[in-house]
């Protein structure tokens, strides 16, 4: 009888935990631009990869259901590839023209989850042009942190950049781009 | 870097077009031949629209970047400018629709100015946008007013060889500051124009008029304010001098001068205020490329001629870069104790001081080569 009442304790306390994490999710969560990433990678004369990166993401997320969203933007003066003059250069009208178009976004149109995975579809729009993706992301968290509530998404894609019209020093600078996005956000 | 089919497109394609439509519009061949006013707009439009095409991504619809508006700027110009051929209307209308054209080509290209993003705010108010589209507009309907004038007037080669020159050197500053995309587009026009020349310096009756001063006025000063806005080491002044080239180059044409004694005073005195633009940006060019501070060398690998050319530009005459900077590159392939060795032995000696018309002819190489 005690056992019974143990486990019957567990179950529900185990479902309760579970509902909690789901309720947990369905709140709406900051992204901390200090505990956040938006890398990219880009191949140069076909031998190695070029990284950068974004030092500055800004954006929100909240998974509960139908209502999930994910959104999130960059300003393009914030790339570093830790080269200044590269760095320039990229900003410029030859590459990301940031004067013209100051960032890029994302935002989601449909969230599905299955086994614990996102495949997370959505209008990227980088360079003036918006373009529908399908991100495949891991869920972190829920979690606690300095007495805030926290989670955090994580996942990677690959775009072509001439697809945004981003078509200069091809083929010597590859044309696929490999984003890595890690977002951590801050219940609001 | 400027590959072989950039050079297809920014050079070749451009210019046959406009060849073509400028031979088959004067028909030099026949008796007496034609104006053909109504090439002019179409080989400068449609060259710079094709060119485009064959350059860059397919443009996107509805534009959404200056460079996108820029190309659909190119045919619809050709086509405003044939009409303006066709129907043959007065220099004062062909000014209101120049006005027109202008304040329409620059609100478009420089519309992304007044829009804020989420990090930052507009870069222009409604206001400050309004006034320099207006007084950029109001210039250059004067310009066109004043080369319609000349082409009117003087049907030879003056106008189209001012145009060509200013079109080409506002394609090398540009490429001198790192804007492969605008050097780029600044080069089709001049390719655009340059057959036009050729075709004027033979046969006296081609002309840019009626259509075609109006088709160059709005897409070169279209590009002029997009090479303003949007890179950010361009110089004003500097392209200001470039905007008023082909206009101060107009003076030697209203003094006695004929022929191609007049030609040649036209096409020198603009080079010498396009000289002024280019020639500081192709050595700050230089300098930058060979400081060896991070080995950022993104925008040109030279030839051996070109690396010829800057090593002895630099280790010999250049005045703001001594000896001791001298490009790891070069030590890299074994060249620089043989040209640092050359230089020295050269300037000890006293024997070699190249001219100036070296280092510009270096300078160019260094742009035109991979």
């Amino acid at each position: 009888m005690k056992k019974q009442s143990r486990l019957v304790a567990f179950v529900l306390a185990a479902a309760l935990s579970g509902a909690s994490a789901v309720s947990a999710w369905a709140e709406t969560f900051t992204i901390d631009p200090v505990h956040s990433s938006v890398v990219f990678k880009i191949k140069h004369a076909n031998v190695s990869y070029t990284f950068g990166r974004f030092n500055i993401v800004a954006g929100s997320f909240t998974l509960d259901g139908d209502k999930s969203s994910i959104q999130a933007a960059a300003p393009i003066a914030s790339v570093d590839t830790n080269n200044a003059k590269r760095d320039e250069h990229i900003k410029g009208p030859d590459f990301f023209n940031a004067k013209q178009f100051p960032e890029v976004s994302f935002k989601s149109t449909k969230v599905e989850e299955k086994d614990g995975k996102l495949s997370v579809t959505g209008d990227l729009t980088l360079h003036g042009v918006t373009k529908s993706i399908t991100i495949a992301m891991e869920k972190l968290g829920p979690s606690s942190f300095m007495n805030k509530s926290v989670a955090g998404l994580s996942g990677e894609f690959t775009i072509k950049r001439s697809e945004f019209g981003m078509d200069k020093m091809l083929p010597m600078i590859g044309d696929e781009v490999t984003l890595m996005v890690s977002f951590e956000g801050a219940k609001q | 870097m400027i590959t072989p089919h950039d050079i297809i497109y920014c050079v070749l394609v451009p210019a046959g077009i406009s060849l073509l439509l400028i031979l088959v519009a004067s028909r030099p061949w026949g008796a007496g031949g034609a104006r053909g006013y109504w090439a002019g707009p179409i080989a400068i439009g449609v060259s710079f629209s094709i060119g485009l095409l064959g350059l860059q991504t397919r443009p996107q619809l509805p534009p959404t970047s200056a460079e996108d508006w820029l190309f659909h700027v190119g045919w619809m110009i050709a086509i405003v400018g044939l009409l303006t051929a066709v129907m043959r209307l007065p220099i004062t209308i062909r000014a209101i629709v120049t006005a027109l054209a202008s304040a329409t080509v620059l609100y478009l290209v420089l519309k992304p100015l007044t829009v804020g993003s989420t990090f930052a705010p507009a870069t222009w108010t409604s206001n400050q946008a309004a006034a320099y589209i207006g007084l950029s507009a109001l210039a250059m309907t004067v310009a066109f007013v004043l080369l319609e004038i000349a082409s009117e007037r003087w049907k030879d080669a003056v106008v189209p060889l001012l145009m060509t020159e200013t079109a080409a050197a506002l394609g090398l500053y540009m490429i001198f500051n790192g804007s492969q995309t605008y050097g780029q587009r600044a080069g089709i026009i001049a390719a655009a124009v340059g057959p036009v020349m050729v075709v004027a310096l033979i046969w006296k009756k081609t002309s840019l008029a009626r259509g075609g001063v109006m088709a160059i006025v709005a897409l070169l000063g279209g590009l002029l304010a997009t090479c303003y806005a949007y890179p950010d080491k361009v110089v004003l002044y500097r392209l200001l001098l470039i905007a008023a080239a082909p206009i101060i180059g107009l003076i030697p044409a209203v003094t006695p001068l004929r022929g191609w004694k007049r030609l040649v005073a036209c096409a020198l005195l603009a080079a010498i205020l396009l000289g002024f633009a280019v020639v500081p940006a192709a050595i700050q060019f230089a300098h930058e490329f060979n400081a060896p501070k991070d080995g950022y060398s993104y925008r040109y690998r030279l030839s051996s001629v070109g690396q010829t050319f800057v090593s002895v530009m630099n280790g010999c005459t250049h005045p703001f870069i001594p000896l001791e900077r001298f490009d790891w590159r070069y030590e890299s392939t074994n060249t620089l104790p043989r040209d640092r060795q050359e230089c020295l032995s050269y300037q000890n000696s006293g024997r070699f001081k190249p001219l100036s018309a070296c280092r510009s002819i270096s300078i160019v190489s260094i742009a035109t080569t991979r």
